[in-house]
């Protein structure tokens, strides 16, 4: 009795579970990537992979009884502003891409070779919605 | 000791408060009673669960930014509530969902 | 071993786990993102559990915040997009909805198909196994603490976090800030941003709000900044809050932008990297290696460094936001 309650002590204990939690949101994570077709969705399913990372990362730092180890925590923070940095630029090449085909989902099989592309080589264009409004319909 | 007991009485009634605010949103027919609900439960239960904090903190500046936190939530939060609430009614949903 | 403590990892655990579940399994993009900001909550809270205070207060700001109003304006982004695009005008201020309900079908993912599900299970669940086999025989190691522990008083602060971003890894957080400008200057690529989607919410109680949190935002974030040598904080949490504050401020321009003063901007996005780069070769000049300080100079450089990249992050996190070069600007 006394084995099994060590036993389930240690397994219990921070720095073996939430390394393992980590683990299972990478592997859930990873399972939303392939499977959804929205690429929003899957931005979120990347997001969530990272912070599974996240999670094994401080939970092997938080192992032991002294304090939790520092460089581990530092590169956790690094890697937190890291990830929102390529969350922003994902979502701009998201909004982009939506501009340009007008939907925002990968369906799988071969690309759609004849569906129209706008011509953005001429003239501005604007990273949040269609074609540059010219000065006089822009509100005041 | 009596410190202790008070934190966790106060917390736990705070707890209360939040589900009963989480029932509201779950429960209720329309946006505005739903948004009732929670932002008067909310804001009482994060109350008293400052309150309960109070007892566990190490000087009056903690104390004092304590009641700054909360004041704060309930600030936010009302705000967030009053525009959830003036964007519902200027569409005119006057129904209920349910 | 306190049982009530394995209770409530194991309940926050459950409950971080089912919430990035439904998540990932949503087929409305709303919803998928309002569950992913409150993942991001109770991931907070699974650090400050973790003993990492700094990362919890970097987390519920810039993971569940800054990342929660992205995708939000992202969101309503795409669907002024598609609706443009159904609609055939030019484009135009976003229209209001008919209700809730009618454009937001634009935000609709299918579900997947069956043929992808046996695949996609057996890959996750061999990636997972291995890992969870790779973490369960890990030997026992103390780690890097007492390592940093000892030189904590060669380097000018008291927090180890900070001594280990600002001194000891310090080229780690100089690349870092350059990811971040790289980030910035990727969105810039794509295009000028026009109008903001944020329609302005009519009466009083917006601005009013808005005076009176703007003003204690800076103040906290100021505030984080300087405890950062001392107690949790730093300049990305403190760059997180002034970069909310300064969204909070975008969402609430009536209709445009006042146009952005270009070369100030510029300036201040890039006096984080500039800042440290100057300092790395200072001290290399100087014989302490690239990014090495001389002991009575480290807190004041760290504290310079530090509040360049607080000004760089929050400019750069307001300009992710707004995600388009300033106009007025050559093409």
């Amino acid at each position: 009795m006394n084995g099994l309650a060590e036993t389930l002590a240690h397994t219990l204990a921070p720095g073996l579970l939430y390394p393992t939690a980590g683990a299972i949101l990478f592997a859930l994570g990873l399972y939303g990537l392939i499977r959804r077709h929205h690429l929003v969705l899957r931005i979120l399913a990347l997001n969530i992979m990272g912070s599974g990372v996240f999670m094994v990362l401080l939970g092997v730092a938080a192992r032991g009884e002294g304090p939790p180890d520092p460089v581990a925590q530092a590169l956790t923070l690094t890697g937190i502003v890291v990830a929102v940095s390529a969350t922003a630029f994902a979502l701009a090449l998201v909004v982009h891409l939506t501009r340009l085909t007008g939907h925002a989902v990968m369906l799988p099989g071969p690309p759609d070779d004849d569906a129209p592309v706008e011509d953005i080589s001429r003239g501005e264009h604007h990273a949040d919605g269609g074609p540059a409004a010219s000065d006089e319909d822009r509100p005041s | 000791m009596i410190a202790n007991t008070l934190t966790v009485v106060l917390i736990l009634a705070g707890l209360v408060f939040f589900a009963a605010g989480t029932a509201g949103l779950l429960r209720f027919p329309d946006v505005y009673s739903r948004l009732h609900a929670l932002t008067k439960a909310d804001n009482v239960g994060l109350g008293l669960v400052v309150l309960g904090l109070m007892f566990q903190a190490s000087g009056p500046a903690d104390i004092l930014k304590l009641l700054l936190i909360w004041l704060l939530v309930l600030a936010a939060g009302t705000t967030a509530a009053h525009m959830v609430a003036q964007r519902t009614w200027t569409h005119g949903e006057f129904e209920s969902d349910r | 071993m306190n049982g009530l403590l394995v209770l409530f990892d194991l309940v926050l655990l459950a409950g971080i786990v089912g919430v990035a579940w439904r998540c990932l399994a949503s087929t409305d993009l709303f919803r998928a993102v309002v569950l992913f900001i409150t993942f991001g909550l109770l991931l907070a809270l699974a650090w400050v559990r973790l003993e990492a205070p700094d990362i919890a207060l970097a987390e519920a700001a810039i993971g569940a915040g800054i990342t929660g109003a992205l995708l939000l304006v992202t969101l309503e982004r795409l669907r002024s997009i598609m609706a443009e695009r159904r609609s055939g005008r030019p484009h135009t201020p976003p229209p209001d909805p008919t209700g809730p309900h009618a454009l937001l079908r634009a935000l609709h993912d299918p579900p997947p198909e069956r043929r992808t599900f046996l695949p996609a299970l057996t890959f996750a669940l061999v990636v997972g196994g291995l890992l969870v086999t790779a973490l369960w025989h890990q030997p026992q190691s103390t780690g890097l603490e007492p390592v940093v522990d000892a030189h904590m008083d060669v380097s000018g602060v008291d927090h180890p976090i900070t001594a280990v971003l600002l001194n000891f890894r310090a080229y780690d957080t100089f690349l870092e800030l350059a990811i971040v400008l790289i980030a910035l200057l990727g969105a810039w690529s794509l295009g000028r941003h026009d109008l903001i989607p944020a329609r302005p919410a009519p009466g009083p109680i917006l601005p009013g709000t808005l005076r009176l949190l703007v003003p204690v935002a800076i103040v906290t974030g100021v505030y984080v900044l300087w405890a950062g040598s001392h107690a949790p904080g730093g300049a990305f949490q403190a760059g997180a809050i002034l970069g909310a504050a300064g969204i909070l401020l975008v969402l609430a321009r009536p209709h445009q932008l006042p146009m952005a003063p270009g070369v100030p901007l510029r300036l201040g996005l890039t006096a984080g990297v500039a800042l440290f780069l100057l300092v790395g070769l200072y001290g290399l000049v100087a014989g302490h290696g690239f990014l090495g300080y001389a002991d009575a100079w480290a807190y004041p450089l760290i504290l310079l460094i530090e509040i360049a990249a607080t000004l760089s992050i929050a400019l750069a996190l307001v300009a992710l936001f707004v995600a388009g070069r300033p106009a007025g600007d050559d093409a």
